[in-house]
């Protein structure tokens, strides 16, 4: 399973490499810009940009991971070698939540280091320091993207897999998984709704959602990723 | 060596053996190469060497000691049988395709003296 | 050694497979032969574990369909299955990762034998050298069954006499070997066995020297005769 991990990153180390080259260089750019008080220039934007093209590569790297596997001829390797289905997605999925933790950690040491170094240049306001409770804050809604995040990923997955294993055999498996797709989307979205407490108690200072929340989001991703893996398993259709 | 595909590879491949063993190529009590080595060699499946050399045994042309390998035999009656057995094939064949033609005993005969005497001149295209 | 069980696989309203029974020995090569559509691929592909029977199933060594069978199946497709962006060298250590049965060493010698050197691309490679590639990293397994789907397809004459020697040096007493193809001359000589498909069934199965013999035909004018008068 961890092998799976291995080549999803052997075949991107230079992607990642070149996100991460470029981050700097742009963040680099941004601060010696606002250090100096001037306006952004043309490359800062340029270089913005490029940021944020390669965060929507990675997004449709994400979702091409799958679709790669069921739709390309490399789906006759990968569903030859004896792996489970468990194995197979939990490999996809595991890289994808390392390689967005490794992102936030990045990302986050980064924008500290800017707002350190930037506040010698506007020494009225004095550095606060990184305190407990914002960072738990931090940590918590860090955490409540990336489960969106997979959930809305497996949710795509869990169609895609559909069209490869029980539509198969019909003509429009396509079709019919997008339909899929917005079904479960929608179910999804009802469920939480319906499930939401409102009871996000303020007054204990850092929680941004109740704990049944967490449970209701953490019970979606299980049954997705089982239903996937049991697909996946037993169902496939090249 | 090629084979003709209509033929079972395995007759062919014992075919040449025999002729191997008449023409003394192979000569009595030599040891014969192992099934897999004359697979390869002769780019053929290992269970049709096997089946092979499995006739061959029952027709007693071959022997198998085993651990060891398949030896051709020493009996000379035996290669002395297969011979004529070869040579008798050959004959047959050639009396029947002359016949057909339309040559007599006769005619026959004669055809094959003269063209045994032009070769002998080596007057024979190939 | 393989067993399969009134097999049969219907895609939305056509019929591939239909109620197919077979039984494979070990230690014999088979030619698996039909026409386009005859339901020759979709069998491979579902021994392979890439595709699911609509109904029947099938064991190897009398293990069921599954991981299980994946760990002793090893499948050559006709398509190219190995990532274009790996090196010929990720090939060999991909199959090492996830197949307990991978050779390395033979894999490597072979790969050398054939021409071929780590550090090339995949997406580089040739239609002869991918095809040799690809028959290596099959065939570079212990597997107890090797599925070979059009192994000669677009190779060139000195690549499929690679091929050839690779598949004969490989058969062994314990294993099984099924070639599937449409260039009869080229296996004529190799195969035991053979099985003509036709319409997703068996319509005739035997030994080819036997059929040779009793019929006086090679392999492909009884292919001819199988197929013409339909």
């Amino acid at each position: 399973m961890f092998n799976l991990i291995k080549y999803e990153w052997l075949r991107r180390w230079k992607f990642f490499l070149a996100g991460i080259l470029i981050f700097i260089i742009a963040n680099l750019e941004i601060i010696s810009q606002l250090s100096l008080q001037k306006s952004p220039r043309n490359l800062t934007i340029v270089l913005m940009g490029l940021v944020f093209a390669m965060a929507l590569a990675l997004f449709f790297d994400h979702i091409g991971r799958l679709y790669r596997s069921l739709f390309s001829d490399e789906g006759f390797l990968e569903f030859t070698l004896p792996l489970r289905g468990y194995q197979f997605l939990g490999a996809k999925i595991l890289a994808v939540l390392l390689e967005c933790i490794a992102l936030g950690i990045f990302v986050s040491i980064a924008l500290y280091v800017d707002y350190l170094y930037l506040n010698q240049f506007f020494p009225r306001e004095a550095p606060t320091p990184l305190r407990e409770d914002i960072l738990i804050i931090i940590v918590q809604i860090f955490f409540l993207l990336l489960l969106s995040y997979i959930i809305f990923l497996l949710t795509i997955y869990l169609s895609m897999t559909l069209s490869k294993t029980i539509f198969a055999s019909l003509k429009h498996g396509k079709l019919i998984a997008f339909g899929c797709f917005l079904v479960i989307y929608k179910a999804i979205q009802r469920i939480t709704e319906i499930t939401h407490s409102h009871i996000t108690d303020m007054s204990l200072p850092g929680i941004i959602m109740a704990r049944p929340d967490w449970l209701t989001l953490t019970a979606i991703l299980i049954v997705l990723f089982i239903s996937t893996s049991y697909l996946l398993d037993r169902k496939i259709n090249l | 060596m090629s084979f003709d595909p209509r033929i079972p590879i395995y007759l062919q491949i014992m075919e040449q053996i025999k002729k191997d063993i008449v023409s003394g190529k192979l000569k009595g009590g030599d040891k014969m190469p192992s099934v897999r080595a004359l697979a390869k060699e002769l780019q053929v499946n290992v269970n049709t060497v096997q089946r092979v050399y499995q006739e061959l045994e029952r027709d007693n042309i071959l022997f198998s000691q085993r651990g060891i390998g398949s030896f051709v035999t020493e009996n000379k009656e035996t290669i002395e049988q297969i011979k004529e057995e070869m040579a008798h094939e050959l004959l047959e064949n050639f009396v029947h395709g002359m016949r057909e033609l339309g040559f007599d005993d006769k005619s026959t005969l004669l055809a094959l003296q003269q063209y045994m005497g032009r070769e002998a001149q080596g007057n024979v295209k190939d | 050694m393989l067993k399969i069980n009134s097999l049969t696989k219907k895609y939305f309203t056509r019929t591939v497979l239909d109620n197919l029974n077979l039984t494979l020995n070990e230690g014999k090569i088979y030619g698996l032969l039909g026409p386009n559509a005859s339901g020759k691929t979709t069998l491979l592909k579902i021994i392979a574990g890439v595709t699911q029977p609509t109904s029947g199933s099938f064991s190897v060594i009398g293990k069921k369909a599954g991981v299980d069978t994946k760990k002793i199946v090893s499948f050559l497709p006709t398509i190219n299955h190995l990532p274009r962006w790996m090196t010929v060298g990720n090939c060999l250590s991909y199959f090492q990762d996830f197949y307990a049965d991978f050779d390395p060493k033979l894999a490597k010698e072979r790969i050398t034998a054939m021409g071929l050197e780590p550090k090339q691309k995949v997406s580089s490679l040739s239609t002869g050298m991918l095809g040799r590639l690809k028959i290596v990293m099959a065939m570079s397994r212990h597997a107890k069954l090797y599925l070979l789907d059009e192994p000669f397809n677009g190779l060139d004459p000195i690549s499929r006499e690679k091929v050839l020697e690779i598949i004969l040096e490989s058969s062994q007493e314990d294993s099984t070997i099924v070639i599937a193809t449409h260039i009869i001359a080229e296996i004529e000589s190799i195969i035991d066995e053979v099985i003509f498909l036709k319409e997703g069934q068996v319509i005739l199965m035997g030994n080819v020297d036997d059929l040779r013999q009793t019929r006086q035909k090679s392999v492909e004018e009884l292919y001819r005769e199988v197929y013409d008068n339909v």
